[in-house]
């Protein structure tokens, strides 16, 4: 599914390890998500939705356009 | 934030070093093994050998469970689950695939004596049941208790 991770990663300065130690996954599962490659659990989700203080839907869409 | 990410980090580093630990074990017990076996091959056939690579292989195996189930914190994250779960379903698919053709041919060749199949068939063929069997036992044990 595609996602606005990397966006929401690279405005706060983060590397994919930051944001994989902050959410409690590995580096890889950080980059396979937002290759989209890997669609995350609810939990993974939401704590990525958590973290970046945002809705989920902002998020992960299957609606949104190709970066 | 900065100080919670730097405790993240913290955990993330500690997490990496029991996933070494974990892996040191179990490939430590099978080189150990293989070691054995080799030196046996090669023409030191001492018992002693033999079970000391069996008893450091063991406790490689040993070492990891003991690793993975009692550290702190989950060191098997969700996408490496769900790669395992579906690499075993996978496994599985061609294995069903691989019996379904290949044993009843198997055992119907050999009785009727058009061929004569090495005894690994029969090993082959006894394993495969038994694969499916522990297999039928767990998929019902899950159906009635989780799902």
């Amino acid at each position: 599914m595609k996602n606005s991770v990397p966006a929401y990663r690279e405005r706060q300065n983060l590397s994919q390890g930051d944001l994989a130690a902050a959410v409690g996954v590995s580096r890889q599962t950080i980059n396979a998500i937002e290759r989209d490659r890997y669609d995350p659990s609810l939990e993974l989700a939401f704590a990525l939705a958590a973290f970046f203080d945002c809705q989920i839907e902002t998020l992960f869409d299957p609606e949104l356009d190709d970066r | 934030m900065t100080e919670e990410l730097n405790a993240a980090k913290q955990r993330m580093r500690q997490r990496e070093r029991y996933r070494s630990l974990m892996d040191y074990s179990i490939y430590g017990g099978i080189v150990a093994f293989f070691i054995a076996m080799a030196v046996w091959i090669l023409g030191y056939e001492a018992d002693w050998v033999l079970f000391a690579g069996l008893a450091l292989y063991y406790v490689g195996f040993v070492g990891y469970f003991a690793v993975r189930w009692y550290a702190p914190m989950s060191l098997i994250d969700e996408r490496e689950w769900e790669m395992e779960y579906e690499a075993s379903a996978m496994t599985l698919g061609v294995m069903a695939v691989i019996g379904v053709i290949t044993i009843p041919g198997g055992v119907v060749f050999e009785e009727t004596g058009y061929l004569t199949l090495p005894a690994l068939f029969s090993g082959f063929a006894v394993g495969y049941v038994l694969l499916f069997v522990i297999f039928g036992a767990i998929y019902t044990y899950l159906r009635h208790t989780q799902y």
